[in-house]
C-alpha cells in the first residue's frame, strides 16, 4: 500500500497494539491505537498506574514488539527489523529518559552520557568531545567527572538527558521523568525538555503528573489500555514555527 | 525489507560452507591420523596410535553438529559447533600440534637451536628430533588443514548471520563498540563479587597448574634414571616393560651391539636388587647399578663436585644419591654402607636422578655390582649404546634390531615413553593428578559461573538500559565475555604467581613447570571462564530491556 509520507512525523505508531501471553492467560494491555509524534511537538500519555502507557511507550521506543499494527520511523516500517536492527535504531533515533535515571553507577558524568556513542563505535577522542556538548546542553559540563551517586535526582535526570540527546536522536521517549524529583527540579526538567521540542525534537513523556500537561503540545488519555486523543488540549505546532522561541536557550547548539 | 530470495541464498552458503567444513574436518582428521600412525610406525612408538580414537570421535561429534546446524541454525547450536571444531581442530591439531610441535619445532631445529632447549620447549616423550621429512611435513600440514577449517567455519558464522535489512534506513553495520573498557568499569560495580569471582580462579588456576605440574614433575622423576645417563640406545631383555621390570640378556649383545654399523659405543649395565642397612638400623632396597669402566656408560652425566666416574675403579666403591645423602647421616666420602652384608665406601655422590621409586640408587663398578647382588657373570641387564656422530638415532636402532633380533632396542625417548606408561598404568598417580586438574577447573569454572550469573541479576537494569539505549546482542556478548576473559587474565597472572611462589619455596614438592603446562593452563583457565560465563550470558540475552521501565 503506497502511503504519503508527512516528514514532520518523527515516530509513528499504526494499529499498535499489544497482548501479554497465550490462551486463557492472554492479558491486553493496549488495544489498537493509532498515535504520532510530530517534531517540535510535547507529545504527554497520560494514565493511571497498569493503564498500558508505558506498554505504548515502549512499543514506540522499539523496546517491545506489538502483537498488532506497526511502527514506522520516519516513515518507514520497522516491524520486519531484526533485534539488532531495532537496537540500532533506538541507538540512533530515539533517546530514553527513565524515572529511576538508570545511570551506569561506576561511569562519571561524562561516560554515562558517552555510552550511546560507545555502542556507535566512535572514537574516544570525539566520544569526549560530543558528550561533553550534550552536558553542556543541559547544564551538567562541571559535574563531568562526578559519578552518579555524587548527584542529586535532578543532576542525574540532567545526565540521564545529554545520554539521550548525545546521538542527536530526533525522539526522546520519557517514561515519568519528574516522578522522583522534587517540584522545582521537575519544573527545570520539563523546561529543558520542552526547549529541545521547540529545537525541532519530537518529545514524548509517559507520566501521570499532572504539572506536565502545561507543557504539552498533545495529550493522549490511556485508561484501561485505550488509548484516546484529548482534541481539547491539541494545539501542535509544526517544529519550523518553533525557531523563535528558543530564545537565549543554551539549546540552539544541539546539533551533535 | 530482506527479500525471500536473500535468505534462501544465505541457507543455500550456510549449506554449501557447512558442507565444505565437514570435508575440511575429515581431511584433518585423516591428515592427523595419519600423521601420528606413521609416527608410531617410524619411532616404533605404539603410544602414537591412542589419537587415532579421540581424533575420530572428534570428527563424528562436529560433523553431527554441523548437520544439526544445517537442520536447526540456531545461536545455541553455531556456539556449540564453534566449539567443537575450534577446540580439537582448530586450538589442538592445528595450532598445538601442527604450530608448535611441528613448525616451531623445525624452525627452531633448523636455526640450530641446542638440544637441550628442544629438549625443553618440546618435552619428552612427544619431542623427537626432527629427521624424518615425511614426518615433519604432515605434521605442519595439520596447521594447514587447520587453517582451512578456520576458513569454513568463520564462512558459516559469517554467512549465518542474516543481511542487514533496510528497516528505515537501520543497519546493523558500522565501527565495532569499543566496551573492554565498560566491562572493566562495570566489574567495580560490585566489588566483592568481582573479588570472589577472582579469587576462585585464582584459586582454580593455581590448583591446575600444581595438579598437574606435580604429574610432570612424578613422570619426570619416574624417568630421571633413563634420562640423565646419556645414553642414546637401550637394549634389553623382551620381557622388559620398563625398568623396574624386566629380565637379563646375554653378556655377549654387548660385543654385537658395539660391532653394528652407526654405534660408536657398546657397554654392559647391570642392575640388581639389595637390602641396605642405613644408619638407624632399618633395611630398605636398594637398586645397585653396575657400570663398566672406562666409559662407566649408564652413569648420569651429572656428578657433585669432587666426584669423578673413575673413583668407582676401585673395588668395594659406590656413589650414592645427592639426595639420599640426609638418609644416610649425611654421608660423605670414606663412609660405609652395607648392602646385604657387605661393606663398601661412600666414593662420591651423583645428581640430577630423583627417582619415584620406593628403592635407593647407588652405583658400582660392575664387578662389584656383580657382587653386591649375585648378578651372574654372563649377564647383563642393559646393554648401552652411543650413536656415532653423523648417524641418525632412528637408523641406528634399525641396524641393531635387525642384527640382535631377540631383543628389546629402544631409544632414550622410547624407553623414557614406557617407563611413563608403565607408571600410570601401575599406579593411580595419574588418575588423581588427572581428576585433581579437572576438578580444579570445574571448581573454578563453577564459582566464576555463579558469581558472573548472580552479577547478571543483580546488575539486570543496567544490562536493560544498555539494551535499551541501543546495545546489540553482540555488543552484549562482548561486555560479558571481555569480563569473563578479563577475571580469566588477571587471575591466570596470579594463580601462576603463586604456583612459581610456591615452586621456590617448597622445592621439595619437585613442582616443575615446562611451557606445555603454563600454556595448558592457560587454556584451561580461558576455556573454564568462557564456558562458566554462557549462564550469565544467556541470562542478559534474553532480558527483556523493557525492564527499564519498571520501577
Amino acid at each position: 500500500m503506497l502511503t504519503t509520507f508527512d516528514p514532520s512525523i518523527a515516530l509513528e505508531g499504526r494499529v499498535i497494539g499489544r497482548v501479554f501471553g497465550r490462551g486463557d492467560l492472554a492479558v491486553r494491555a493496549l488495544y489498537p491505537t493509532d498515535v504520532t509524534i510530530r517534531r517540535g511537538e510535547v507529545l504527554v500519555i497520560m494514565g493511571p498506574s497498569g493503564s498500558g502507557k508505558t506498554t505504548l511507550l515502549s512499543i514506540l521506543g522499539l523496546v517491545l514488539t506489538p502483537t498488532e499494527g506497526e511502527v514506522l520511523v520516519d516513515g518507514r516500517s520497522v516491524s520486519r527489523a531484526t533485534a539488532d536492527e531495532m537496537a540500532v535504531l533506538r541507538r540512533d533515533r530515539v533517546g530514553f529518559i527513565f524515572q529511576q535515571f538508570n545511570l551506569l553507577p561506576s561511569l562519571s558524568a561524562l561516560e554515562n552520557a558517552a555510552i550511546p556513542l560507545l555502542l556507535s563505535g566512535l572514537r574516544r577522542a570525539e566520544r569526549i568531545s560530543r558528550a561533553m556538548h550534550a552536558l553542556e546542553i543541559v547544564g551538567m559540563a562541571d559535574k563531568r567527572s562526578a559519578t552518579p551517586r555524587l548527584l542529586s535526582g535532578g543532576q542525574q535526570q540532567r545526565v540521564a538527558i545529554a545520554r539521550a540527546l548525545v546521538n542527536d536522536a530526533p525522539v526522546l521517549l520519557c517514561d515519568e521523568p519528574t516522578a522522583s524529583l522534587d517540584g522545582a527540579t521537575g519544573r527545570g526538567i520539563l523546561a529543558t525538555l520542552r526547549e529541545l521540542a521547540q529545537s525541532g525534537r519530537a518529545v514524548a513523556i509517559v507520566t501521570h503528573d499532572e504539572r506536565v500537561l502545561s507543557f504539552a503540545d498533545r495529550l493522549v488519555h490511556v485508561i484501561d489500555g485505550r488509548a484516546q486523543a484529548d482534541e481539547a488540549h491539541g494545539h501542535a505546532r509544526p517544529a519550523e514555527t518553533q525557531s523563535d522561541d528558543i530564545g537565549s536557550s543554551q539549546l540552539q547548539e544541539t546539533t551533535l | 525489507m530482506m527479500s525471500t530470495h536473500q535468505r534462501m541464498k544465505s541457507s543455500a552458503e550456510v549449506v554449501r560452507a557447512a558442507k565444505a567444513l565437514v570435508i575440511a574436518v575429515a581431511a584433518e582428521t585423516a591428515v592427523t591420523i595419519g600423521h601420528f600412525a606413521y609416527g608410531a610406525h617410524i619411532y616404533n612408538d605404539p603410544g602414537r596410535l591412542h589419537v587415532v580414537e579421540p581424533a575420530l570421535v572428534f570428527f563424528v561429534v562436529a560433523a553431527a553438529v554441523t548437520a544439526l546446524f544445517v537442520w536447526r541454525p540456531g545461536k545455541l547450536v553455531l556456539a556449540v559447533l564453534g566449539l567443537v571444531v575450534t577446540a580439537p581442530y582448530l586450538a589442538l591439531f592445528g595450532l598445538f600440534h601442527g604450530a608448535y610441535s611441528h613448525l616451531l619445532k623445525d624452525a627452531l631445529f633448523l636455526a640450530g637451536a641446542p638440544d637441550e632447549t628442544l629438549e625443553w620447549l618440546f618435552m619428552s616423550p612427544d619431542y623427537v628430533r626432527p629427521d624424518d621429512f615425511v614426518f615433519e611435513a604432515s605434521g605442519i600440514l595439520g596447521l594447514v588443514a587447520a587453517a582451512v577449517v578456520g576458513y569454513w567455519l568463520l564462512r558459516i558464522f559469517r554467512d549465518w548471520r542474516r543481511p542487514a535489512g533496510d528497516s528505515a534506513g537501520a543497519s546493523t553495520q558500522g565501527g565495532p563498540a569499543r566496551l573492554v573498557g565498560l566491562a572493566l568499569r562495570m566489574l567495580f560495580d560490585a566489588p566483592f563479587k568481582s573479588l570472589g569471582t577472582l579469587v576462585g580462579v585464582v584459586v582454580s588456576v593455581f590448583l591446575m597448574s600444581q595438579q598437574s605440574s606435580l604429574l610432570v614433575g612424578i613422570l619426570g622423576r619416574v624417568t630421571s634414571f633413563v634420562n640423565s645417563s646419556g645414553v642414546d640406545i637401550w637394549i634389553a631383555s623382551v620381557a622388559t616393560e620398563s625398568t623396574d621390570a624386566t629380565d637379563t640378556v646375554p653378556a655377549s649383545k654387548v660385543g654385537a651391539a658395539a660391532s653394528t654399523p652407526g654405534v660408536a659405543w657398546a657397554a654392559p649395565v647391570v642392575q640388581g636388587l639389595g637390602r641396605v642397612t642405613r644408619p638407624d638400623g632399618v633395611r630398605e632396597y636398594v637398586k645397585v647399578l653396575g657400570v663398566e669402566p672406562p666409559r662407566y656408560a649408564g652413569l648420569p652425566r651429572s656428578l657433585a663436585p669432587g666426584t669423578s666416574p673413575s673413583l668407582l675403579r676401585a673395588s668395594g666403591r659406590l656413589f650414592l644419591n645427592w639426595n639420599d645423602r640426609k638418609t644416610f647421616a649425611s654421608a660423605e666420602p670414606g663412609d660405609r654402607v652395607e648392602i646385604d652384608g657387605k661393606a663398601s665406601v661412600v666414593a662420591g655422590f651423583f645428581q640430577g636422578m630423583d627417582p619415584h621409586s620406593p628403592y635407593y640408587y647407588v652405583y658400582a663398578n660392575i664387578d662389584d655390582a656383580r657382587a653386591l647382588t649375585d648378578f651372574p657373570l654372563d649377564r647383563v641387564t642393559y646393554v648401552a649404546v652411543g650413536v656415532a656422530p653423523g648417524h641418525r638415532v632412528r637408523d641406528v636402532k634399525a641396524n641393531l634390531e635387525a642384527r640382535i633380533p631377540e631383543v628389546l632396542v629402544r631409544t632414550r625417548d622410547e624407553l623414557s615413553a614406557m617407563e611413563e606408561r608403565y607408571f600410570l598404568v601401575r599406579t593411580p598417580v595419574g588418575v588423581l593428578f588427572g581428576l585433581g586438574t579437572i576438578v580444579a577447573a570445574v571448581i573454578g569454572a563453577a564459582i566464576v559461573a555463579v558469581t558472573l550469573y548472580s552479577t547478571a541479576v543483580d546488575r539486570a537494569r543496567d544490562y536493560g538500559t544498555l539494551k535499551a539505549i541501543g546495545a546489540r546482542q553482540k555488543d552484549i556478548l562482548q561486555l560479558l565475555l571481555v569480563q569473563a576473559w578479563i577475571f580469566c587474565a588477571v587471575g591466570y597472572v596470579l594463580g601462576m604467581a603463586a604456583f612459581f611462589i610456591t615452586k621456590y619455596h617448597l622445592p621439595e614438592l619437585h613442582l616443575v613447570s615446562p611451557p606445555q603446562m603454563i600454556v595448558g593452563v592457560a587454556a584451561a583457565a580461558f576455556a573454564s571462564c568462557t564456558l562458566a560465563s554462557l549462564l550469565a550470558i544467556r541470562r542478559v540475552l534474553l532480558l527483556d530491556p523493557a525492564i527499564v521501565f519498571r520501577t
